[in-house]
């Protein structure tokens, strides 16, 4: 009977200490893939322009990493703004032509940018009443510009208005 | 019986130490089998952080300048670049592009890929590669590699550089319409960024301005060289007509009075007999420029700071601008212009230390319009009266002399087209 029962036990012991080793070993495989992921990530914003009239800022952005990325996020000056175009080569990402590119969707749902693609973005600066000598901008103001991918890595960008 | 008995606990202890020796048995190697495959993760992801911590250093690595003249227009006979095609050049018939050649230096240790140039002009909205207001140009020049030549496109032939390669040149076609630098504003700016396949931008102004700098024992000199100009030149009006005279000065700058800022002409008065009644502009020499007109009176200026212990008196001086081939023109230092005031070289003010003023230098001897490319000038200036802290003279025989360094002056030598180059 004492056999019977150490071998129960012990069937328990192998089958809990294997299925926590296996836990362990499974999110380490998520979790230095996922850290892989991130770090082969790169990309930057190598220029950014304004647009006074349109109100618009021009924000170009290339993925110089080694696996392609997805761009959820444009933020400026804190502001989370939505594209309200990006053209890629030419070629709108968006419906439309580049001329007439405009957002349907967005830009995180197939918005998956190839290595060593540039992409140009452009966004609306708000005619907000807050702060008021920023809606639209005035010469001089500073616009610090974070692009954020889904893997949590940011390119920075500080530029002062024309 | 007794026997018996403990031979058989014996058989069952045995039995019990092989199933725990088993249990233990697994547990090790269960907890071993997961301690290689976590090694094993972290292993990939090791190499994977030190191939990019290796792509991070190559970044690094990358060092890109642009070479005198920076930009040139290709003017090119018959408008074909060898393996890109045809429309370049301003000598075609019917050119389609305005071509330019731009020549930089890979002086990092790595490979770099231009992936792409962003030209960025400060004119008037529509002018050049300006932020305009057009919406055929609302956007700086985005010049892109492009297989065969199209507007706003470069040729992707030209688009790598080897490590430590110089004088790389590459051409990129833009719209006839936009034309670099642009005349407007007065004095053209464009702000070229190179960006490179690792994600590097690497920045220039052109046209450059001719910058001097220069060093003996007790003073240097440093900032951008002016230059004035009178006879055949209007030092009056040029620098502001506008409308360039005699052989395409197209110095339009903006004007403003001692002390101007920079990249703004410059006006000089109670210059005595010197210039205008008096006075003289001063322009920025744009390395596109002609600088030199044959018959004109050349004026130069440098800005020079006394960096020694003791005040000296800069009372004579000379100037000889050499450039390619055995051209050279020679000069004197007329005087200094000092807080504002000038003074002729005889009656030259005592510098303090850390003071500056400009040392201005005439030359009449010029006979060659345009410029083909200063390499180095050597001035020289001071006075009898100059003494270093021991009562001797500083320098030889009291005159401060040195090289003054023309950074990077390159004058493109054109023909006389009368147009603002």
């Amino acid at each position: 009977m004492m056999i019977g029962v150490t071998l129960s036990l012990g069937a328990i012991l192998v089958a809990w200490a294997g299925q926590s080793y296996g836990a362990f070993g499974g999110g380490s495989q998520v979790y230095f893939q996922q850290r892989g992921q991130a770090i082969q990530e790169s990309f930057v914003i190598e220029e950014v322009f304004f647009n006074k009239t349109a109100n618009q800022i021009y924000i170009f952005v290339r993925n110089v990493g080694t696996i392609n990325i997805n761009i959820v996020a444009i933020y400026v000056n804190g502001t989370s703004l939505t594209p309200v175009s990006m053209t890629h080569g030419g070629t709108c990402l968006f419906s439309g032509t580049p001329s007439t590119c405009s957002q349907t969707t967005a830009p995180t749902a197939s918005a998956i940018f190839g290595v060593g693609a540039g992409y140009e973005f452009a966004v609306t600066w708000p005619s907000c009443s807050y702060p008021p000598n920023y809606c639209p901008w005035n010469t001089g103001n500073i616009f610090y510009i974070v692009v954020t991918s889904l893997r949590g890595n940011q390119a920075a960008y500080t530029a002062r208005a024309p | 019986m007794l026997t018996i008995l403990i031979l058989r606990l014996r058989r069952r202890r045995a039995i019990s130490t092989i199933i725990g020796g088993v249990i233990v048995l697994s547990l090790l190697l269960t907890a071993l089998a997961t301690v290689v495959f976590v090694s094993q993760q972290y292993d990939q992801y090791q190499q994977t952080a030190n191939k990019m911590t290796q792509l991070r250093n190559q970044q690094f690595s990358e060092n890109l300048v642009i070479n005198s003249p920076g930009l040139i227009v290709v003017n090119s006979t018959t408008g074909t670049i060898s393996g890109w095609g045809s429309g370049c050049g301003v000598s075609t018939a019917n050119p389609e592009y305005n071509c330019y050649d731009i020549t930089i230096s890979n002086l990092g240790t790595v490979g770099v890929l231009v992936t792409r140039i962003y030209i960025n002009s400060t004119g008037l909205p529509g002018s050049g590669c300006s932020h305009s207001t057009s919406s055929t140009n609302p956007q700086p020049c985005i010049i892109n590699p492009t297989p065969s030549i199209a507007p706003y496109g470069f040729n992707p032939a030209n688009e790598f550089l080897n490590p430590g390669e110089t004088n790389h040149t590459f051409v990129f076609a833009l719209p006839t319409g936009v034309a670099l630098p642009d005349p407007n504003p007065a004095y053209p700016q464009n702000a070229i960024i190179i960006a490179t396949s690792r994600g590097n931008a690497f920045t220039f102004q052109w046209p450059f301005q001719a910058s001097v700098f220069g060093q003996s024992q007790s003073a240097f000199s440093s900032g951008n060289m002016r230059v004035a100009y009178t006879g055949a030149k209007d030092s009056a009006n040029e620098p502001l007509g506008g409308t360039p005279t005699g052989n395409g000065f197209c110095h339009t700058e903006n004007l403003q009075s001692y002390p101007a800022g920079p990249g703004y002409a410059e006006k000089l008065t109670g210059l005595g007999t010197y210039g205008d009644s008096g006075v003289l502009y001063f322009v920025n020499p744009w390395l596109t420029n002609y600088i030199l007109e044959s018959g004109a009176t050349f004026y130069l200026y440098v800005i020079i700071v006394n960096t020694g212990l003791t005040s000296y008196t800069p009372s004579a001086g000379s100037l000889d601008l050499t450039w390619y081939g055995s051209n050279h023109i020679d000069g004197s230092l007329i005087g200094d212009y000092y807080n504002g005031a000038f003074y002729a070289a005889a009656s030259a003010p005592s510098i303090p230390p850390g003071a500056f003023y400009y040392a201005i230098f005439e030359s009449t001897e010029v006979t060659t319009t345009g410029m083909n490319g200063i390499t180095y000038s050597v001035m020289w200036w001071g006075g009898a009266s100059v003494t270093n802290g021991s009562g001797s003279n500083a320098e030889g025989n009291g005159y401060y002399s040195g090289t003054i360094l023309v950074s990077g002056l390159w004058i493109r030598y054109e023909a006389n087209s009368g147009s603002c180059a």
